[in-house]
């Protein structure tokens, strides 16, 4: 069965919005930033693994409230695609093949979040 | 419920915020770290952090109580919901309860979440990303609601 929503590829662009990482620097200053950011992208990986760990155990009711907190998470920090991929596990797989498929998804977007903030000049 | 003292927050003559008391419940932790960093920013000082609505719970009304001048609450939390929690705020029959000054803090942008909290009496409803003057506002709305009707 297909999923109601949509796995879209990742956007032409970065896979963070530049505004939100720079509103945080400008909120809490730099280094504080620069800190956050660093949790950010571990507890990103975090996240991914909790996932991974829930669809082993075939637990859908834990993945969609996993993922909701990856979704807030993501969306504090303008990850766009990866906030719709969260969103897509948290309210729209009705399986755990269907949620295997956006995870996959999820962990590349994560790999490309990683590299964008390592980058991440301010 | 334990009720702030009588230097009250609304003391007109002073409207900073480093007298305001706070209680976050947010389970992540990185977005609790955030918050906490932003109401350091815009001038608060005393922040009390939770991570689930039944440790929020002992520290509001239960076992742990303190005195806050206004709560910050996610709303999915693991156990009861953040909203569970206001509701049950607002059915003590302390006066203060009814009234004492809720922000929520979500990632749920639809409407039909909003509907479920709103008639409990919500000061503000912030949907992530929030900033410095983001909660700068909906604090100053939620412990000074007079100023804010004048200006």
């Amino acid at each position: 069965m297909p999923l109601r929503g949509k796995v879209t590829d990742p956007p032409i662009g970065p896979p963070v919005e530049d505004n939100a990482l720079k509103m945080l620097e400008i909120d809490i200053g730099a280094d504080e930033s620069r800190r956050i950011m660093q949790l950010f992208t571990a507890s990103l990986n975090e996240y991914c693994d909790r996932l991974l760990a829930d669809l082993a155990a075939q637990d859908l009711s834990q993945t969609k409230k996993t993922a909701h907190g990856l979704k807030g998470l993501c969306m504090q920090f303008g990850a766009t695609h990866s906030m719709e991929l969260a969103r897509l596990l948290e309210l729209d797989v009705d399986n755990v093949e269907e949620a295997k498929l956006v995870l996959s998804k999820l962990v590349e977007e994560v790999g490309r979040v990683e590299k964008f903030i390592a980058s991440w000049k301010g | 419920m334990a009720q702030p003292e009588k230097t009250s927050v609304n003391d007109a003559a002073s409207r900073n915020l480093d007298r305001v008391r706070v209680l976050l419940i947010e389970d992540e932790r990185v977005i609790r770290e955030i918050v906490v960093r932003l109401l350091r920013t815009i001038g608060i000082r005393e922040v009390t952090e939770a991570a689930t609505a039944e440790d929020g719970w002992h520290l509001l009304v239960g076992q742990d109580q303190q005195s806050f001048h206004v709560l910050i609450t996610d709303l999915t939390l693991p156990g009861a919901s953040g909203g569970t929690l206001v509701r049950k705020l607002r059915e003590l029959p302390s006066p203060r309860a009814k009234t004492f000054p809720v922000i929520v803090l979500t990632g749920s942008n639809d409407l039909q979440t909003y509907k479920l909290v709103e008639p409990w009496g919500i000061s503000s409803y912030l949907i992530k990303p929030v900033s410095a003057g983001l909660l700068r506002a909906a604090i100053e709305k939620a412990v000074f609601p007079e100023s804010r009707k004048e200006t």
